[in-house]
């Protein structure tokens, strides 16, 4: 990638901090090491423990606003699909290109239950694909990683298959994921961040807690304002 | 005490505004009630732990600012993104605006910024004829009002669905209800259709990572993410000391800003991201611009106020604070308001023009309290009205005559008592009901809102020798 360019004198920018800092009083503070120890849950987790993650998501999930669905398997997962098809009334939806939602054949659901379903890319050369994502009634993803403590679906844009669009701009957010997907919260994320990235992130990371809300008007709380007003979490069984 | 007249118009008329007050006092309620029911959940040991970790964190990082900006700066351009070191906020406003005019954008969304309010940027892209577009709901609610923010993450706190209905028909092809589900509806509808057609998008900062070059912006709306998936070209403007180290310590003030700022465990979106698309990614921005903005902040450092820095704008210290409850945000004059507007105002934007609002404060130590980041708000607030007085000591006169007179008064047993008898037996003229009415300039501002009790027929010094008496026996 081509390196970004600079504007602004950085000398003279920097050369007002360093002088100010100088003359900071009483020394400077040290850096905090592992800043999360304490207070966040740390811990390897096995299967039954995860299930019990999974209880704890559904709890925190349901309570922002959204829906979430414990899943035995693929037949239990399409039957869930089929309901909020029906529920929601969606007509056409759209899917990242993620092996795990490939393996799952969600277009068998959909075409069962008189729906589309398209995968982002179908052709690179399509132009309109923002506009293309922006008609559709909902988005389907694949959950990098749920969080159980505060019922949060953390999506990084880790490939083109699986870009931000699909996920902002439908009115209904479908995440599927298995349990083996769950951590307690923070600390489990940034052990995953540390090994699959390092220091070089994806594009663009989105940790979503529930559905778009907001309380700017006499501070009633409106969901669905920008982004998905019905988030639903399909939760597989690890296998 | 000596206030300056901008700054009593502006509260006279907040105090005049009734719709204003309830709507603030509700808003302001509701927030703090939800902030407690976190910190309950949360633990109070466990929550003072987390706002230790925090303050410690920010503290080292605006004592080691040059190298973890140095940092950032680099790894943004290594990242495809171009960066601006604004030292004032005239240079933020001419870089976008001239990218702007680079791009011949009409077009431009916004997500909530602070800075930009601060460096007045919507007027001068509006000025070279740019639509630009506030997409938070009660930012753009405001922005039809002409108004600025009254609240940092609430700005259009201080109206009712009825004035936002009003608003809103102003735009609105058909007439819209006062129902809320329907009025931010019509939101969603109107200003989708602007993202579709975005040509730059700007956005706040809440935080950046140093050590990966990402920016992190929180919005319970989507508004944020939407603008970051589909701007073209992407504007983040960024308050130079809003940067951390890496993700780690990203966690902990995430988790402190939910739930300082409206109780929740962590806003709805947290999107970060670090610039430019990938070559083969068919959304997210062809071009990343990273404002870093000084505009004041520099001269803070290693000063008494330094802490100020530390800030992460939740605005509890807002609602916490009995001043902001009772007269809003628009009286702070400024675009930061409550505790914290009143130490930054002073401090950014000159003593002479904001330095009165170091008396907005009855000193009690709520915003101090509810800081958590433990920035010693009240303390500071203390220190400017120190600051003020040596400042204008030259025209203090009077007041520094009455205050040796009271000194030299009150340090004497029988000086002290000659002078209160006095007064009691000269208050006549003055006293209605039992209570001191009327006085001279500045007492009779005073008077207009509170009530003074007369001096009592006895004193209890006087009467202190009967009950001594009866103890006694």
């Amino acid at each position: 990638m081509a390196q970004g360019l600079l504007t602004g004198d950085r000398d003279g920018f920097f050369s007002t901090i360093r002088q100010n800092i100088n003359t900071s009083p009483g020394g400077k503070a040290k850096r905090v090491e592992n800043p999360m120890d304490g207070l966040f849950t740390q811990r390897e987790t096995t299967v039954a423990e995860r299930r019990d993650l999974r209880e704890l998501f559904i709890q925190e999930w349901t309570t922002l606003g959204g829906q979430a669905f414990a899943v035995k398997n693929r037949n239990e997962l399409a039957q869930a699909l089929k309901g909020i098809i029906q529920e929601r009334n969606i007509q056409k939806a759209m899917r990242w290109d993620h092996p795990e939602l490939t393996n799952l054949s969600l277009e068998e659901v959909f075409s069962e239950a008189q729906a589309s379903l398209s995968k982002w890319p179908l052709d690179k050369n399509y132009d309109n694909w923002i506009g293309k994502a922006a008609t559709m009634d909902a988005g389907i993803v694949w959950g990098e990683i749920g969080m159980a403590e505060t019922g949060t679906i953390v999506l990084p844009a880790s490939s083109p298959g699986q870009p931000t669009s699909v996920c902002v701009l439908p009115i209904t957010l479908i995440a599927i994921f298995t349990t083996a997907q769950l951590v307690d919260g923070f600390a489990g994320v940034i052990k995953l961040f540390k090994q699959w990235y390092g220091t070089n992130l994806p594009t663009t990371t989105t940790f979503i807690t529930g559905p778009s809300r907001t309380t700017d008007i006499e501070m009633v709380l409106t969901i669905g304002v920008h982004g998905s007003r019905y988030v639903y979490a399909l939760i597989l069984d690890e296998t | 005490m000596h206030i300056e007249p901008s700054f009593r118009k502006r509260y006279h008329k907040a105090l005049s505004d009734l719709a204003m007050l309830k709507a603030v006092k509700l808003g302001t309620g509701r927030l703090r009630s939800q902030r407690a029911k976190a910190i309950e959940a949360v633990g109070t040991e466990r929550w003072m732990a987390f706002r230790d970790r925090a303050e410690a964190i920010r503290l080292h990082v605006i004592q080691h600012l040059d190298q973890y900006l140095d940092q950032l700066v680099n790894n943004v351009l290594k990242n495809g993104g171009h960066v601006c070191l604004a030292k004032t906020g005239e240079e933020a406003v001419k870089y976008i605006s001239d990218l702007a005019k680079k791009k011949n954008a009409k077009s431009i969304l916004k997500s909530k910024s602070m800075v930009s309010e601060e460096i007045h940027l919507n007027p001068a892209l509006e000025k070279q004829g740019c639509k630009v577009i506030e997409s938070d709901l009660g930012e753009w609610i405001i922005q039809l009002a002409g108004e600025t923010p009254s609240h940092i993450i609430a700005p259009a706190m201080h109206k009712n669905r009825f004035q936002v209905a009003d608003l809103f028909n102003a735009v609105s092809e058909e007439k819209l209800t006062t129902e809320i589900p329907d009025l931010c509806g019509f939101a969603r509808k109107y200003l989708r259709e602007k993202f579709l057609g975005i040509d730059i998008g700007i956005t706040g900062c809440n935080f950046a990572l140093a050590d990966s070059g990402a920016v992190t912006v929180c919005t319970n709306e989507g508004n944020a993410r939407i603008i970051s998936t589909l701007s073209p070209t992407l504007v983040t403007i960024m308050g130079m000391e809003r940067i951390l180290p890496s993700l780690e310590e990203l966690t902990i003030m995430l988790s402190l800003l939910a739930r300082s700022a409206t109780g929740q465990k962590l806003t709805v979106y947290n999107t970060l991201f670090t610039g430019v698309r990938n070559k083969d990614d068919l959304d997210g921005p062809q071009e990343f611009h990273l404002v870093i903005v000084d505009n004041g902040r520099s001269k803070l450092l290693g000063t008494k106020y330094e802490k100020v820095l530390n800030c992460i704008r939740c605005g509890s210290c807002l609602n916490a604070c009995p001043v902001y409850r009772n007269i809003g945000g628009h009286a702070y004059g400024w675009v930061y308001p409550g505790p914290i507007g009143a130490v930054l105002s002073p401090l950014y934007q000159g003593m002479e023009k904001y330095g009165e609002l170091a008396y907005a404060t009855t000193l009690c130590g709520a915003c101090t309290f509810a800081c958590p980041v433990k920035i010693p708000l009240h303390d500071m607030l203390y220190a400017l009205r120190n600051d003020k007085i040596e400042l204008e000591k030259t025209g203090e006169l009077a007041e520094n005559i009455a205050y040796k007179g009271w000194s030299a008064t009150f340090a004497s047993m029988s000086r002290y008592r000659f002078s209160v008898r006095m007064a009691r037996r000269f208050q006549f003229p003055l006293v209605k009901a039992e209570k001191i009415a009327y006085g001279p300039p500045p007492i009779s501002d005073w008077l207009k809102h509170r009530d003074m009790p007369a001096l009592p027929k006895k004193f209890f010094h006087e009467i202190w020798p009967e009950i001594n008496n009866d103890r006694k026996e």
